[in-house]
């Protein structure tokens, strides 16, 4: 006989069991937006610090852009928008850029925003981030008109200077000119921003917390992405780090989180399978590649570089690195087919056209004498390491002779810093919004990539307006041809993150390439 | 008794010296900055060279230990680098989880094993010796975080009885706080339980052998006197070594328990710091645990005098 306790934990069991699967006992559906509440947002990793001028990390723009706010921002179709400003206007010449900042506008201290801050804030994001330096090599002042307007002169035309500045890698976010005094050069530690919530508090390990901005001055245009209209529904929103996915999907799935981010694809049936969870797949997300050292050992010549391009069969890497098919994409895109702006398919008679008998021979034409070749991968990121165990083999299938080599990723972002210690590296490149902020196309980035071709492609991009369409069009087919026949980084394929939410408690929810909590409400 | 408490707290200079020393060449030797972990993977090697910079890990290796054990030896720990608050500190506000966390698993651990092993010793062969063999077998075997995982799907999804992870500080309701470490402590207790079940019960079996039980039973005392003024308390003496090392085992799957359950203690602190290279962190917990290692071995040799006067210290 079973005991009382057991009987009533089965029955138990049986009853919510039947309460899930009763559709007239779920919570409304997204009906009127509601004010209040919390939204209990899992993450997968913890950033390091929230200052978005800082980091290129995804853990902190996720949490940093409900506080911070530039003068442009990606509208929902990846295309540059103003959000602090009101609009520009550009000198016949191309070289003066004057800039006026929207009225009323309000740091979280109460402050109003002021030309100064943004002159200071834009002076620390040239120093800071890659894009604001290479952007800055172009600058040659960032000056105060009046209170609400800002010039900045050029040295030299360059038309992607309001893309740079509305790029969400390092943003050029506006902070108060005291914050950027305090700060310096080091990661800021007073979050002050303009958006519309808030940063709370911060207990490490255990949560983030940030607060309903009240007096936050919207746009009023529905242009998505992270500009146009924003309504801080909930009070507050909880950012959580939980390392383990099955304790982000079980979160998920109680209701204890609102939404679970980053879930491994294999969880995907079981999502489907509740009705109170959905899945968000997001398609702008990250492509995997294969980096090349072309500072240091056998890869410096580009024929090899192309072997290994020809050596690999990029179906099979990402079908082990991300397994089901609607999670990958083989795509020759440098960028996402939904950028419209900037995708192209140039390559694509090169790109996943494995020829392993091509690859012989450019090896043999190299004089690639069977000198070891070091690749490194990670298990810190499940992807990361499975497709080092199909590459791996399949350079081998050519005759490369391969060391595989793991770390943990710190270990792996230190070492390959160093030109003489790899050869090969995987990782992945999440989106960029124009080729000059293409990361890998940098000659300090680990890879160390020169390219006289590259260069005067670029410049030509730079100096073309982003009016003319046809010749932008042209000029990134270019640029993605440079990229297959220089093949600086060989490229696996795109992959599609997983974020899953409770419908019964979350409503408003749009996908995107990260998420984002304003105009989105909670019913608890 | 106080000549020998006052030696071996003075033995632990030397060990503070050693593993401090040790932790500090250790973690700066291994591979990883933690300025490249702040600035993420796109930054350039010039941002990565500025922030080394602007936080003195360009300086030589010498340099930055004599500095910090400098530091160490007036009792500063240094300022965290992600944290941005002294490790000292840091280490206080993830005590409390750690602490409760484990003193809790031990409770459960010794709730369930003294008098399991004790029984299980008592009806040694029975069905119940095997049935608590099983379990302690189990116990040793399976490993936290998967006991963990599976208490979350049985006690926290299937049946709602528990959250499925987090912390509720104690200021916010005892109830909360005892359901949010619920799980977690029977996830880290089962191991420890299996251990100590199975050194009460051995050394159950042998004190049950000795003479003066025989005696004991001769006069005419019931089993129970016999078991609980008798065997008992001459039993726990070897068992008692085992719980000490366990307490201090504890923190060690602590780090696991935690990281499964996102308890904010000090087993999670120093996992986010290592992945961090969050190098003071590191070294002020490691050097924390090491206190608190040779402080519990002190506290179960000055117990083994109180449980068994034929022990003297001095």
């Amino acid at each position: 006989m079973r005991s009382p306790l057991l009987a009533r934990l089965l029955a138990c069991l049986v009853a919510l069991s039947m309460m899930r699967a009763a559709p007239g006992l779920a919570a409304p559906g997204g009906g009127e937006p509601v004010r209040g509440g919390v939204i209990h947002v899992a993450t997968n990793a913890e950033p390091g610090t929230i200052d978005w001028q800082s980091s290129t990390a995804t853990a902190t723009r996720l949490v940093a852009w409900h506080i911070f706010e530039g003068l442009f921002a990606l509208d929902r179709n990846y295309e540059v928008k103003p959000l602090l400003a009101q609009g520009y206007a550009v000198s016949p010449d191309g070289l003066r850029y004057t800039i006026r900042l929207r009225q009323g506008l309000k740091f979280h201290n109460g402050q109003p925003v002021t030309a100064d801050d943004v002159v200071a804030s834009l002076e620390r994001w040239g120093k800071l981030s890659s894009g604001g330096q290479e952007t800055f090599k172009a600058i040659k002042q960032v000056k105060k008109v009046d209170d609400g307007t800002i010039e900045i002169d050029l040295g030299r035309a360059f038309a992607p200077l309001i893309t740079n500045l509305g790029d969400p890698k390092q943003a050029a976010v506006i902070m108060p000119k005291s914050v950027i005094e305090a700060s310096g050069l080091k990661p800021a530690t007073e979050l002050v921003g303009t958006g519309p919530y808030i940063f709370k508090r911060w207990t490490p390990g255990q949560e983030i917390v940030l607060a309903r901005n009240p007096g936050y001055v919207s746009r009023t245009e529905d242009w998505g992405g992270i500009t146009g209209r924003k309504v801080a529904y909930a009070d507050e929103i909880d950012f959580f780090p939980v390392t383990d996915p099955q304790v982000r999907f079980s979160g998920v799935s109680t209701g204890q989180y609102d939404l679970a981010l980053e879930l491994p694809q294999d969880l995907y049936p079981k999502v489907k399978a509740d009705p109170h969870l959905t899945a968000d797949i997001v398609r702008v997300f990250s492509w995997t590649g294969v980096v090349f050292n072309k500072a240091h050992g056998v890869f410096t010549d580009q024929r090899l570089r192309q072997a290994v391009l020809f050596a690999m069969k990029p179906a099979d890497l990402m079908a082990a690195a991300i397994g089901p098919k609607t999670f990958w994409q083989l795509d020759p895109g440098l960028f996402f087919p939904e950028q419209k702006g900037v995708y192209s398919r140039a390559g694509a008679e090169i790109y996943n056209h494995q020829n392993l008998d091509r690859a012989r021979a450019l090896m043999k034409e190299a004089g690639y004498h069977g000198q070891k070749i070091i690749v490194m991968s990670t298990k810190d990121y499940t992807w990361n390491n499975n497709t080092a165990q199909v590459l791996v083999p399949e350079l081998q299938a050519v005759g490369f002779s391969v060391e595989p080599q793991v770390y943990d990723w710190p270990t792996l972002l230190s070492r390959r810093a160093k030109q003489d210690l790899w050869d090969i590296f995987l990782t992945g490149f999440s989106p960029s919004i124009d080729p000059t902020a293409i990361i890998f196309f940098g000659s300090t980035w680990p890879g160390w990539y020169k390219s006289e071709t590259l260069e005067q492609e670029l410049a030509k991009w730079s100096s073309t307006p982003v009016s003319d369409a046809a010749a932008r069009k042209k000029l990134m087919d270019q640029i993605q041809t440079t990229f297959y026949t220089e093949v600086p980084v060989a490229k696996i394929g795109n992959y599609f993150g997983l974020e899953v939410y409770n419908n019964t408690r979350l409503h408003g929810y749009t996908s995107y390439f990260d998420v984002r909590f304003w105009n989105t409400w909670v019913t608890h | 008794m106080a000549r020998y408490v006052a030696g071996r707290l003075a033995a632990l200079v030397p060990v503070v010296l050693v593993v401090g020393v040790t932790v500090f060449l250790l973690i700066h030797l291994i591979p990883g900055d933690p300025a490249q972990v702040i600035l993420g993977p796109d930054a350039s090697a010039a941002q990565v060279a500025q922030l080394r910079h602007a936080l003195g890990l360009d300086r030589p290796i010498y340099v930055q230990l004599v500095l910090w054990f400098e530091r160490v030896l007036r009792g500063d720990l240094g300022n965290s680098i992600f944290l941005r608050r002294p490790v000292a500190q840091a280490i206080g506000e993830h005590l409390g989880p750690t602490a409760g966390l484990t003193a809790l698993a031990e409770a459960l651990a010794l709730a369930v094993a003294i008098p399991s092993g004790v029984l299980a010793a008592w009806k040694q062969h029975s069905r119940f010796d095997q049935a608590f063999m099983l379990f302690v077998l189990l116990g040793v075997s399976i490993p936290s975080f998967w006991t963990g995982l599976n208490l979350i799907a049985a006690f926290a999804v299937s049946i709602r009885l528990f959250p499925v992870a987090g912390y509720v500080s104690p200021a916010r309701g005892i109830g909360p706080w005892l359901g949010s470490l619920a799980l977690p402590a029977v996830a880290l207790a089962f191991t420890q339980a299996g251990l100590i079940a199975r050194m009460a019960r051995d050394s159950t079996i042998d004190v049950l052998a000795e003479d003066y039980v025989r005696t004991a039973r001769s006069k005419g005392l019931d089993e129970a006197a016999v078991l609980a003024r008798h065997a008992v308390r001459n039993a726990l003496i070897p068992t008692l070594t085992v719980v000490g090392t366990s307490l201090a085992n504890l923190l060690s799957g602590a780090v696991v328990v935690e990281t499964v359950f996102v308890l904010p203690g000090i087993g999670n602190l120093v996992v986010q710091s290592i992945s961090r290279r969050d190098y003071p962190v590191i070294e002020g917990v490691v050097l924390f645990v090491a206190l608190v290692y040779v402080v519990l071995n002190l506290l179960v040799d000055l117990l083994y005098a109180a449980l068994d006067p034929r022990i003297q210290y001095g």
